[in-house]
């Protein structure tokens, strides 16, 4: 059994000079190994969330705990050898002359050794899949290749959890899900991958866990496709369950889902269905 | 920067004086700053303060004003205030408090001292009250239509102020936003000397410009669209400003307490080595 | 009747080696509503661009074919001119707003082209209702939502009383609320006659408005035809690595594996109703 390695205990948050709470009485654990995407309209907590995950903001009353540490006594520099962030606009990241530079950046930082550094560019341009020169400019990359170089730079510091905020955010279908299957193999070696988007579809396909977020406060944290069969519950989050749910509920409203549903998926299972009323 | 966006905000308050003509307000606003630089004298420099400080009143924002100088004035005068004495130079007509070796105190330079504080006290003062009343989007385009219509000078300079009062406040976002990527990349900002952290801001600048330069390019690309010409001298202004007789008379006031400089001057009344 | 031509365009921009647009030719008719879609580098901004006279009286390169609007050419024709005739909307809103509130940021263009006051309220007026923003015309773009951002640079375009309006991207970088107000936004104003060209990637959005979609890979027009008949062609569009609604890949799906499904739906009403007939067929 994975012990937990994030847990959040009564989280209240308070931006300074605001009078409203951000975040409410939030708790919750997440186990190493998990893919969870969490949900929630522009304003609903999510990004004030993971921020505290990495000690980007610090708790106004409650805990939380890294692998068993508070966040509270640690600086965000100290927790970066645990949990990578990955920012929404990679040109909010990418600072370097060179490909090299940027990826090597965050494990100088951290001290790794030389060898350890080499092999870390290697490994991890090879798992985003990016097939540039070394002494290439960043800044001539498209924006999903730069999107793919901001996850490599924070991979290379070899951190257990990643957060990547909004990770598909102006880029194409095609893009997005090179980078989404990219973060999957990821998890599946091990990374905790912790994800917010606004891509119902996405989180469909590729998270195990989500979590809905509402003014500051979680409502619904559970599989897939139990979160997205509440669609009266989501709604009030103001969110909109991916239409192959909607179409399920209607033409199948007895099924019973193990994992989460896809086009293909439903196809099957309705036709399983006609083949069985026609018995 | 939400203090840019704050003072913004309170321009834009009701009151008597929040509905004056701004360009009023600047010259009114102009008068006060004419005045400590004539007068030394502490008794009329407090004056002039509390004067400012009864009409926060009839402007609402004595709170406001309070909560902001309470920390300011401290901060601009304390340094003089405090040191000023040690400078001025010792006479022997002064009556002296400290007088050994290279410390030499006297009375008359502490009150010297306390006039240079209250000079900075009423400019700082009137420059809260200023900017505290005035909105000063609708400032930079009176005085846009006033250059153009008056002094056929393009409206681009204004037009640059306004601007940066709408993306300062979008940048610092941004400067967090970054600023946080590289803490999340080991960096740890806020830690070591001056001069350290000010070495470890040097990756940070570089996302912060290129931002700003892609910025520049669409903004210039949207100005176009827009229709604004630099050469185009009969621009519309859309806002329209009337001076009415509430503007003269705030506007007298500040005149008023001109005059009466001017003549302390002229009567040797002035200087505060007239309590010497 | 046609509002907008191009033919034969060729664009290439300065410094680059690989044309961005090739022997793009079409025509779009008054009110219609078309939506562009394609993969990421497609070329969709720069033909919006090109329309609009951005390109190449501003960005620089060489743009060889004709593109008029309203018969007016593009490449020719002063950029703002050309903006009292086509509005633009892009992905970026930061960098459309210019001023400190709202009310100024739309009545800035027409202060610009020296408008009478009467003439700058009556449409600032106007315009506010049409974007809903009425109550917010004060206030500072730092403190709205990405959609209110958006609304305003809509408004702010259409300020300047354009007949044609082009939404290049406009809900990339929104939240789904804030889409959804900017595609409500675009139904409106197609109801009140506007021609509008959106390009976007939400397909199940676009299927709600669009007549005609133009589809564009790699510089080129692929495939221009009624909205309905391309956007149910799911292996044409998976093959462009865009995503088909869901409703319609599972009908696709159901189809392959027998089902008596004629015509592909494009949203949730369709789908049941379309699905539920084909088990009867059986």
């Amino acid at each position: 059994m994975n012990e937990s390695i994030i847990r959040v205990e009564n989280l209240n948050y308070q931006y300074p000079g605001r009078t409203a709470y951000a975040l409410e009485n939030v708790t919750l654990e997440i186990n190493g190994g998990e893919f969870i995407a969490i949900i929630g309209q522009n304003g609903s907590g999510k990004t004030t969330l993971i921020k505290h995950f990495n000690g980007l903001l610090k708790p106004t009353s409650g805990k939380v705990f890294i692998h068993g540490e508070e966040t509270s006594q640690k600086k965000t520099a100290e927790l970066a050898k645990f949990i990578g962030y990955v920012f929404q606009n990679p040109d909010h990241q990418i600072f370097a002359e060179t490909i090299r530079d940027e990826i090597t950046f965050g494990p100088k930082n951290l001290g790794f050794s030389k060898e350890r550094i080499e092999g870390e560019i290697e490994c991890v341009l090879k798992e985003m899949e990016l097939d540039v020169a070394l002494d290439e400019m960043p800044f001539q990359l498209s924006r999903g290749q730069r999107q793919r170089l901001a996850v490599a730079s924070v991979l290379a510091m070899e951190p257990s959890i990643l957060i990547i905020d909004e990770p598909t955010t102006g880029q194409d279908w095609k893009e997005s899900m090179l980078l989404m299957n990219l973060v999957q193999n990821l998890n599946e070696k091990g990374h905790t991958c912790i994800v917010t988007t606004h891509n119902m579809n996405l989180v469909s396909l590729f998270a195990r866990r989500v979590i809905v977020m509402k003014s500051g406060g979680v409502i619904l944290d559970g599989n897939t496709q139990d979160v997205f069969r509440q669609e009266n519950e989501l709604l009030t989050a103001g969110i909109k369950p991916p239409d192959v749910y909607l179409l399920a509920k209607m033409l199948l409203p007895n099924l019973q889902l193990e994992k989460p549903l896809t086009p293909d998926g439903l196809a099957e299972l309705i036709n399983n269905q006609m083949k069985l009323d026609l018995l | 920067m939400t203090i840019v966006l704050q003072m913004l905000e309170t321009g834009k308050a009701k009151s008597p004086i929040h509905a004056c003509d701004p360009r009023m307000k600047l010259l009114w606003w102009i008068c006060f700053i004419i005045i400590p630089i004539l007068v030394t004298n502490p008794i009329l420099l407090l004056a002039f303060t509390i004067f400012i400080w009864i009409l926060s009143g009839v402007a609402k924002i004595t709170k406001k004003m309070y909560q902001f100088l309470i920390v300011t004035y401290p901060i601009m005068i304390g340094f003089i205030v405090l040191t000023w004495p040690f400078f001025y130079p010792p006479t022997p007509d002064q009556t002296f408090l400290i007088n050994w070796s290279i410390f030499h105190v006297s009375v008359e330079g502490l009150i010297y001292a306390v006039a240079m504080g209250l000079r900075i006290v009423l400019a700082l003062t009137a420059c809260t009250f200023f900017v505290m009343t005035t909105d000063l989007m609708d400032l930079a385009s009176g005085l846009g239509e006033f250059l153009q219509n008056k002094l056929h000078i393009s409206y681009m300079y204004p037009l640059m102020v306004i601007s940066s009062f709408k993306f300062i406040p979008e940048l610092s976002g941004d400067y967090l936003l970054i600023t946080d990527s590289f803490r999340s990349r080991a960096l740890d900002i806020d830690s070591g000397s001056f001069f350290q952290r000010l070495k470890k801001l040097i990756p940070v600048s570089v996302p912060l410009i290129d931002i700003m330069l892609r910025r520049a390019q669409r903004i210039s690309i949207a100005l176009e669209v827009k229709a604004f010409n630099v050469k185009n001298l009969n621009r519309t202004f859309y806002k329209e400003h009337h001076v009415c007789a509430k503007d003269f008379l705030f506007l007298a006031s500040g005149i008023f307490a001109l005059i009466l400089s001017i003549a302390a001057v002229l009567m040797n009344l002035a200087k505060v080595e007239i309590f010497f | 009747m046609s509002i907008i031509t191009l033919e034969n365009i060729n664009f290439l921009y300065k410094d680059s080696k690989k044309p961005a647009l090739r022997n793009i030719s079409f025509q779009i008719n008054q009110g219609e509503f078309i939506g562009i879609i394609g993969p990421t580098g497609a070329g969709k901004s720069t033909l919006c661009w090109t329309i609009n006279g951005v390109i190449p009286q501003i960005m620089e390169g060489k743009l060889t074919g004709r593109v008029e609007v309203k018969g007016l050419p593009s490449n020719k024709t002063p950029v703002a001119k050309l903006a009292q005739i086509i509005g633009i909307v892009q992905q970026d809103a930061e960098a459309q707003l210019l001023m400190t509130d709202i009310e100024k940021e739309i009545v800035f263009p027409l202060e610009n082209l020296s408008l009478p006051r009467e003439e700058i309220h009556r449409r600032l007026e106007y315009v506010l209702s049409l974007v809903k923003l009425h109550d917010e015309r004060h206030r500072h773009p730092f403190y709205l939502s990405g959609g209110q951002k958006q609304r305003v640079a809509v408004a702010a375009a259409l300020a300047m009383e354009p007949e044609i309006l082009i939404l290049d991207e406009a809900t990339s970088e929104l939240d789904p609320v804030g889409a959804e107000e900017i595609h409500d936004l675009a139904g409106r104003l197609k109801r009140e006659g506007k021609t509008i060209i959106m390009v976007e990637h939400n397909i199940d959005e676009l299927a709600k408005h669009a007549d005609r979609i133009i589809v564009m890979n790699m510089g080129e027009i692929v495939r221009d035809g009624v909205a309905h008949e391309i956007l149910t062609d799911v292996s044409f569009l998976q093959s462009l690595g865009i995503y088909p609604p869901q409703v319609t890949q599972t009908a696709f799906h159901l189809r392959e594996l027998g089902s008596m499904i004629d015509l592909l739906p494009l949203n949730l009403e369709e789908a049941v109703d379309f699905i539920t007939a084909s088990k009867k067929a059986k």
